[in-house]
């Protein structure tokens, strides 16, 4: 009996093998550092608001059996594109505009470009098919080539930009920085969608609370009528952790703790509705012709899937959602860096997917997220681990650039090795995917 | 008559064709813009020079059939701390420079036979995880130069601890191969340098690995890496000849590097050799390889053929605009674009 319970408890650290190592870094690290456990959490807090929609870009690919996304720094470069425009309305046509509408705009703006985009990068993928990411790589690095021509001779140069404050002094070319926050006269992003409505922590959970009582009563109504049984026990785990929160919210210990936290609702809520978006996406016929594709494309192509379509379609949605990402993201930063804020978008939201324990096939919107947790944590703490262990700052940043690649590597390695090693033994296991794409 | 041309067509390639069209404009546009041709010239020369080498690594790569090796940074990385080691014992001079490069080589090997067994065991993901693993050498080397116990006060900074970002050449052995045997061509509108020790350096290079792939390994590593079925039945060991051609050409690339270097008159470590693979995948795409296919021409051919259009991209697109650094986005624009067009040509029809 303790035999098979030490089994079980082995297999699953190993099945989570890569969370469970940085579980123990990330504890690690904040104990190395002496980091206060508060201002970890507010980093963390904002950080997550800020990132999380560039790592669940990359699900629906992974999904689809392209790969691990490294693309989405063309979606990137789309919201950068919508944001610079909307910034030179802004300073021209619109200046009083409130931040959330001119927010709305660079999603308007944003959503077709990175629709063409995803497209363009959807059709090149089908012509290096097995080669996705190293091309979405490659692309990444073209793409800047192509947007730096955009942004530095063609902004100005073939298309004329009357106001001047946001080009260089000789009028050719955007400036290095773009601030995005307000002026007297001007109104800017910065925090258009976090400042919609920002809470404490203390008082995010009681919402939280709430919300999911509002909705344990929807859902036991919905049941009723419906006579089926739509609470799961998952749900009934999630009320009981966020009774304990909502619990602790009231300790006076912890209100003190937590004074510096904040949480930006709307941010949050957007985060939930994309999750919930994918999580529908994939029920869908679509997504289910997507796994499909995923798991083989000659046996969905048998099917009467049109492989190709499937995969264009998966990459444009990728690509829209890394655009809204980096429009979350910048609109949080508050600082537009033309052309280096795109550079390593895909580098750290891959890195924080792989860092939750997903693959290159298979990836989940709760991998997403404790990936998100733990390397943002890893992030904030190395430097100052870096800084007591090593006496040097400098060691706790290379070593988080090095976490980065490093797990990137590791995971592309396993896949290919794994990959090798069934295409070596000869396992094809086309039955049980058939049964599948017949259930459509 | 129009097959023809169209199967040279498309042998040579819409992108390369673009190039070398490019190439055409450019050495139109500095006539007419009355740019000194014969200072061009001579940078063509030291960076065909310089740059040749780290392409030419490509080409064991290609044959031995591991794709275009992005972890070319191994070997650089090996070849920076042969320079560094170099520089540490106080070597200069001739003697300075042969160590690095026996050094680099002694690392690269041992480092090249380990990428080699790793290569091995993801075969067909080759590129992908080549590219992570140079980056992630990279990385964990930055934690080395800062921490590894060099004292030489030229390479480390004066305060604080770890080696400098650039380490200066100049009383070492900076520009030795450039300045041996070099003789000067009179023009009209000046004089052309020719930096023979360097380009000397660079063909017997080429002439070695033209050797060595016509040695019999060196056909086996081709046969195997071409079509490793055919290999296995002729009694090849493509794991073997795999495992050589990544040695031969991470061992090429620490080499390169030096050469680079001492041309460049500074070792630049931490990030700088990041994307240096890419560049010299560029080079020997342009010159006429395919992911799966190279030759020393294409080396010779490419290399010429991407510097130049670099020299004279800059003075060209600084007389056109004086402002922002089109050059640069050219170079970009340029060598990831042959990049992506040799993945969609050999992956296409799988």
């Amino acid at each position: 009996m303790t035999n098979s319970t030490a089994r079980k408890i082995t297999s699953f650290l190993f099945a989570y093998k890569v969370p469970v190592l940085f579980i123990l870094l990330s504890i690690g690290g904040i104990l190395v550092s002496g980091q206060s456990l508060n201002f970890i959490l507010m980093e963390l807090a904002s950080r997550f608001g800020r990132d999380t929609l560039l790592v669940l870009a990359l699900i629906i690919p992974v999904v689809s059996g392209m790969g691990l996304n490294f693309s989405i720094v063309v979606g990137a470069m789309a919201a950068q594109i919508a944001i610079f425009f909307v910034m030179h309305l802004l300073q021209t046509v619109i200046p009083t505009c409130p931040p959330v509408l001119a927010f709305l705009l660079c999603v308007l703006i944003s959503t077709p470009i990175a629709s063409l985009f995803g497209y363009l990068a959807g059709k090149l993928f089908n012509m290096m098919k097995g080669a996705e990411m190293i091309g979405g790589l490659i692309l990444g690095y073209f793409s800047d080539g192509l947007y730096q021509l955009l942004f530095l001779f063609i902004f100005g140069g073939l298309i004329p930009i009357v106001n001047k404050t946001l080009m260089i002094a000789t009028g050719i070319g955007v400036k290095n920085t773009i601030d995005l926050s307000s002026t007297k006269k001007v109104n800017g992003l910065k925090y258009a969608i976090d400042n919609i409505w920002k809470v404490p922590l203390t008082e995010f959970l009681q919402l939280v609370f709430a919300g999911i009582v509002l909705y344990a009563i929807g859902a036991f109504l919905y049941g009723k009528i419906k006579n089926r049984k739509v609470l799961t026990a998952r749900f009934w785990i999630l009320f009981v952790i966020s009774g304990i929160l909502f619990g602790i919210s009231f300790i006076p210990a912890f209100i003190q703790f937590s004074m510096i936290i904040s949480i930006p609702v709307v941010t949050y809520l957007i985060i939930v509705v994309i999750c919930l978006f994918i999580r529908w996406f994939l029920k869908t016929r679509l997504g289910q012709n997507m796994r499909a594709v995923g798991q083989n494309k000659v046996v969905a192509n048998a099917a009467g899937i049109n492989v190709d379509k499937v995969r264009i379609i998966s990459i444009i949605i990728s690509t829209v959602m890394a655009a809204f990402g980096q429009l979350i993201y910048l609109q949080n930063i508050g600082v537009f860096t033309t052309y280096g804020a795109h550079k390593n978008v895909a580098l750290y939201s891959i890195a924080a997917l792989l860092v939750g324990g997903a693959s290159v096939h298979k990836a989940t919107i709760g991998q997403a997220i404790l990936g998100i947790v733990l390397f943002h944590i890893l992030f904030i703490v190395s430097p100052l681990a870096g800084q007591t262990l090593m006496n040097d700052a400098m060691i706790g940043e290379y070593f988080r650039v090095f976490i980065c690649y490093g797990v990137i590597a590791m995971s592309l390695a396993m896949h290919a090795w794994t990959m090798k090693n069934t295409k070596e033994k000869k396992v094809i296991e086309p039955i049980a995917i058939e049964s599948e794409v017949k259930g459509n | 008559m129009t097959d023809r041309l169209k199967s040279i067509y498309q042998s040579f390639g819409l992108p390369r064709l673009i190039i070398i069209l490019f190439f055409l404009a450019l050495l139109i546009a500095g006539g007419l813009l009355e740019i000194p041709v014969p200072s061009l010239i001579s940078d063509v020369l030291v960076r065909f020079g310089m740059n040749g080498i780290l392409v030419l690594a490509m080409v064991p790569g290609i044959q031995a059939g591991i794709g275009l090796n992005f972890g070319l940074s191994l070997g650089i990385v090996a070849g920076l701390l042969g320079g560094v080691i170099s520089i540490e014992s106080g070597f200069s001079g001739f003697a300075g420079l042969a160590v690095a490069i026996g050094i680099g080589i002694l690392l690269s090997i041992v480092i090249g036979i380990g990428y080699g067994l790793l290569l091995n065991s993801i075969k067909g993901s080759e590129m992908t995880v080549s590219t992570y693993v140079g980056f992630s050498a990279i990385a964990l080397m930055n934690i080395f130069w800062l921490i590894l116990p060099f004292h030489n006060p030229d390479m480390v900074w004066a305060i604080g601890k770890g080696l400098r970002a650039t380490i200066d050449l100049s009383s070492r052995y900076k520009h030795i191969l450039n300045n041996f045997m070099t003789f000067n061509i009179p023009t009209s509108a000046g004089d052309i340098v020719v930096p023979t020790g360097l380009i000397l350096f660079f063909f017997i290079s080429c002439f070695i690995v033209w050797l060595f792939l016509r040695s019999k390994s060196g056909i086996a590593m081709s046969a195997a890496g071409g079509n490793p079925k055919f290999a296995l039945a002729a009694g090849i060991d493509e794991n073997k000849t795999r495992i050589l051609g990544t040695t031969i050409s991470t061992v090429l690339s620490a080499v390169g590097i030096i050469v680079y270097a001492q041309s460049y008159g500074f070792y630049q470590i931490y990030n700088a050799p990041l994307m240096m693979s890419f560049a010299a995948a560029a080079g020997v795409l342009i010159g006429g390889a395919s992911i799966s296919r190279a030759k020393i021409s294409h080396v010779i051919i490419g290399t010429f053929l991407f510097q130049g259009l670099l020299v004279l991209g800059l003075p060209v697109a600084n007389k056109l605009l004086p402002e922002g650094n089109l050059s640069e986005v050219m170079r970009i624009i340029v060598s990831n674009g042959i990049i992506l067009y040799a993945l969609t040509k050999s992956q296409g029809d799988k």
